[in-house]
């Protein structure tokens, strides 16, 4: 399954674009509780938001993103059978995107 | 002298080699990699402490001018650090980056956001802050920065 999900809700010709990805974000300074080891730093860098494959946002991100990051967008324009596509790639090089059509 | 591959050495290695460096090309010039991997991540931005340094790496510039057009919405109280709702809204023209920071954190530069003209100046998101403090918001608009701040009380820090 997926990592991300993807909410598009249109109003007024402006779509409200909500997402939700799957992501632990460690910060690389907290310890594991069992074995005392520090968990390294795993967290997403880039987020990409596409609209029929043009960029419309893309975000630059740290480990002040909350674990399991949550984004909103307003996106202007948009048509019904238009494609919203979310892609993210962390520091460890791992990656997902996921596409959603505007109804 | 000819190896088992009917090839001489030389030529065998010259032919390895010079594919390993056009796959090498092929990967530099994003023709493999899917998009959110082609364009860098300010990694400097990101380890540095000072706003002004954040904003010399990412915009060239440090000057920032207050203003009340960019609306931070942001609990005066962070019951839990680790989720801090955070809605930025503006209603300068020609927004293109927007930049939230916190300076009492590890990592000072929260995100960076690049808007295309395309999309309303609004993001929402949630973020992590270590103790009580102001969260900034810089704005780019017609390629002048422009910044607000909130004091933030913070009862468990989510660093």
């Amino acid at each position: 399954m997926s990592s991300i999900k993807i909410r598009l809700k249109s109003i007024n010709g402006v779509t409200r674009i909500r997402t939700l990805i799957a992501h632990p974000m460690e910060t690389g300074r907290n310890k594991d509780k069992v074995s005392g080891k520090t968990i390294p730093a795993h967290f997403i860098q880039r987020i990409v938001v596409e609209h029929n494959d043009r960029e419309i946002t893309t975000c630059s991100l740290g480990t002040g993103i909350s674990k399991d990051p949550y984004f909103s967008f307003h996106f202007k324009g948009g048509q019904s059978g238009d494609r919203i596509r979310i892609s993210w790639v962390d520091n460890q090089g791992q990656r997902d995107s996921a596409e959603r059509i505007i109804k | 002298m000819t190896s088992i591959l009917g090839q001489p050495p030389r030529r065998r290695f010259l032919k390895s080699a010079f594919s390993v460096l056009c796959l090498g090309l092929v990967a530099k010039f994003g023709l493999i990699f899917p998009r959110a991997a082609q364009a860098t991540w300010p990694e400097k931005a990101f380890h540095a402490k000072k706003l002004s340094e954040v904003l010399l790496n990412l915009f060239q510039q440090t000057e920032t001018t207050k203003t009340k057009r960019i609306r931070l919405k942001i609990p005066g109280i962070a019951q839990d650090g680790a989720f801090v709702p955070v809605t930025v809204t503006s209603t300068l023209k020609q927004v293109d980056r927007l930049v939230i920071f916190v300076a009492q954190n590890p990592v000072p530069l929260i995100a960076d956001f690049e808007l295309s003209p395309s999309m309303e100046v609004f993001v929402r998101t949630r973020i992590r802050m270590a103790d009580t403090g102001h969260v900034i918001v810089v704005a780019r608009a017609d390629g002048k920065l422009y910044s607000t701040q909130k004091q933030v009380s913070v009862t468990v820090g989510g660093c």
